[in-house]
């Protein structure tokens, strides 16, 4: 698998240069009444939040709808704009905080057992 | 090709116990060792160690167990005149798949990938039936399931010929198996139709159901093999006996020529292969005595014999996956120098390598709870479970391996794949943090669909690493114990089945293989 082995050598160092901590966690989940009017001749591959945010037209507000911050001792944050968030806000915020903690434990845990300390 | 047990697992072992000195972190560790275990399980195929279905055509044929099974069953569904058993992908062979691809309406490459074996298992195995609709467009059966419905009548003994192309043929066979089910009663109080359609075809491919409604039967037959019952219970106690692993082959399954097949009823007069290795059957659960007798009173004892076989399909049913690893783990590390001997025995199995392994948990299940009963045979049944269990557990974590940088990537590209302006976006900031981004104005459809994809994602992900980690702990544990070469990676392969079996099911497959035509 000598190319899966180039795209493991690859796929790690990305890995290195955006990992300084997973110790805590935070997510944050905004929405906003905007109108997407895009120039039709701009190029659409957007690579980044600020560069789409750049590029909509903001008709109305954008709010933080949701805010956790987990840390590794377990405590965890919520802060929430409303009461009742919407129900697919809810949904994809929750979402991401599953996939945040999840993903960084199994992580963990690989690591964790390659240098022979995994149970 | 002999597997050489002293050689192998050399980086692994290198790699976990004596990390090299100037490694810059974990990430560099976590490189190297991944590395080198791709480059182990690259060997152990290449080696001829392990079998697996190819990812792409492959350049030379190197699994002859396969290649001699694909063969056989291309021949029983009439696609080879005869079965050369020739271990290699020849112009004739590629010829036959082509068709039984284009006939099962698969794409056409001649070559046998993950799609095409499992239609090939489907229709001619006897153990892995899936959903038999699939291979009809209304009441109309695809060709290939057609030979299949042909193969099957005579294996069962309802047809003398495999005349797949005579309508006329194949409508009598049915129709032969409209009183046999009548007589068993199956299915309940409802009649079949001696016809193609979909409720028929189900229930004569339902090996499991024809051996309850043989169990059940309550009075003595004549010792006639015109009487139509007592043919059919031979010959489904013959394919019953195949699947456990007794030396006999079913009718079809032998590499006849296909189109001068032997009449079954010549095949079952005098057999005396098939009496052997019911005396054995018997002998092996406790009959020792009289198992001759009970051989040849087939007529009067077959439901007991079928009682037998049901209670090693409902004992393989109840055994939990970690109760068959166990099972396997233990017998193997109780004797590991077995596992060169075990290795030898699987290159000759062919077809009954790939069948029936459910039943002989069962079979083995039974025998050891009985109570003076034959000690467990170390044979080709113990080897067939050996090997499936092992290999299975390649297959998955070979997968997880492969898929493991392209997973990586997945979860900590910095934008969320499928994001859209439009709709709903995610982004990871740094640190697997998060920041979504979610149009007031977007279709919640759309949401939806994309909340399900991250947890997708990061589910598949999650179960690769943990894949992984079962894999690495248990292998340096393996290796510590002082079981190195091939021998270590196997022993760690069945130690660790279980465990990512029960993972198995939340990988993803790779949008490559996916797409792979024969695969």
């Amino acid at each position: 698998m000598p190319e899966e082995r180039r795209g493991l050598r690859a796929a790690l160092e990305a890995l290195r240069e955006t990992t300084c901590d997973l110790t805590s966690l935070e997510v944050q989940t905004y929405t906003g009444n905007l109108e997407v009017l895009f120039d039709k001749d701009a190029d659409v591959n957007l690579t980044s939040f600020e560069t789409v945010l750049k590029k909509v037209k903001v008709s109305g507000t954008l709010k933080l709808a949701a805010m956790t911050k987990v840390n590794i001792d377990g405590d965890t944050f919520l802060l929430t704009s409303e009461n009742d968030l919407p129900l697919h806000v809810q949904r994809a915020h929750d979402a991401a905080v599953q996939a945040g903690m999840e993903t960084r434990a199994a992580l963990l845990s690989l690591f964790a057992n390659v240098i022979g300390i995994g149970v | 090709m002999i597997v050489n047990f002293a050689e192998g697992l050399d980086h692994c072992r290198q790699m976990l116990l004596r990390p090299p000195a100037g490694l810059h972190g974990p990430d560099e560790m976590l490189f190297n060792n991944l590395s080198a275990l791709m480059q182990d399980f690259d060997l152990a195929r290449s080696g001829g160690l392990f079998h697996p279905l190819p990812e792409e055509a492959p350049k030379e044929a190197q699994d002859a167990s396969r290649l001699r099974t694909i063969r056989s069953r291309l021949t029983g569904l009439g696609y080879l005149r005869h079965d050369s058993r020739l271990t290699i992908l020849d112009p004739f062979l590629i010829d036959a798949i082509k068709k039984f691809q284009q006939d099962a309406g698969l794409t056409t490459d001649g070559w046998v990938g993950r799609q095409t074996w499992h239609a090939l298992q489907e229709l001619v195995s006897f153990e892995r039936q899936g959903d038999i609709g699939r291979w009809f467009t209304g009441n109309n059966p695809c060709p290939a399931l057609e030979r299949a419905i042909a193969l099957r009548l005579h294996v069962l003994g309802l047809a003398d010929t495999l005349a797949c192309n005579e309508p006329a043929k194949l409508a009598a066979g049915l129709q032969h198996f409209q009183r046999v089910a009548a007589f068993l009663h199956l299915p309940g109080k409802m009649k079949i139709r001696p016809e193609v359609c979909p409720a028929t075809i189900a229930l004569l491919f339902n090996q499991n159901l024809l051996v309850e409604g043989l169990a059940a039967w309550q009075s003595p037959l004549p010792n006639d093999l015109d009487h139509p019952l007592f043919s059919f219970a031979l010959c489904v106690a013959k394919v019953e006996l195949w699947l456990a692993g007794y030396d006999v082959t079913p009718a079809g399954y032998e590499g006849n020529e296909f189109f001068r097949p032997t009449p079954q009823i010549l095949l079952l007069r005098n057999d005396a292969r098939l009496c052997t290795a019911l005396a054995a059957y018997w002998q092996d659960h406790g009959k020792k005595e009289e198992s001759p007798l009970l051989a040849q009173r087939f007529a009067c004892e077959f439901p007991a014999f079928f009682r037998m076989i049901s209670a090693a399909i409902l004992a393989e049913k109840s055994l939990a996956a970690t109760e068959k690893s166990a099972m396997i783990s233990h017998m193997v590390a109780a004797q590991p120098e077995q596992l060169e001997a075990i290795w030898r025995t699987t290159l000759a199995l062919g077809g009954q390598m790939w069948d029936g392994t459910g039943r002989v948990f069962g079979w083995l299940h039974n025998l050891t709870q009985q109570p003076g009963g034959k000690a467990v045979v170390i044979g080709r049944n113990i080897a067939r479970l050996v090997y499936h269990q092992a290999m299975t557990a390649y297959d998955i974590a070979r997968q997880a391996l492969r898929d493991f940088p392209r997973q990586l990537n997945g979860v900590y590209q910095r934008q969320w794949q499928g994001s859209d302006p439009g709709h709903i976006m995610m982004q990871q900031d740094r640190d697997l943090d998060f920041k979504v981004y979610i149009n007031s104005q977007g279709d919640l459809e759309k949401i939806a669909q994309f909340i399900d994809g991250v947890e997708q994602t990061s589910a598949s992900f999650i179960t690769t690493c943990r894949i992984i980690a079962a894999f690495l702990s248990t292998l340096r544990s393996v290796i510590r114990q002082g079981r190195t070469g091939w021998a270590g990676l196997i022993l760690t392969l069945l130690q660790v089945s279980s465990r990512i079996n029960a993972l198995e099911s939340h990988l993803t497959v790779p949008p490559d293989s996916a797409a792979e035509s024969g695969d």
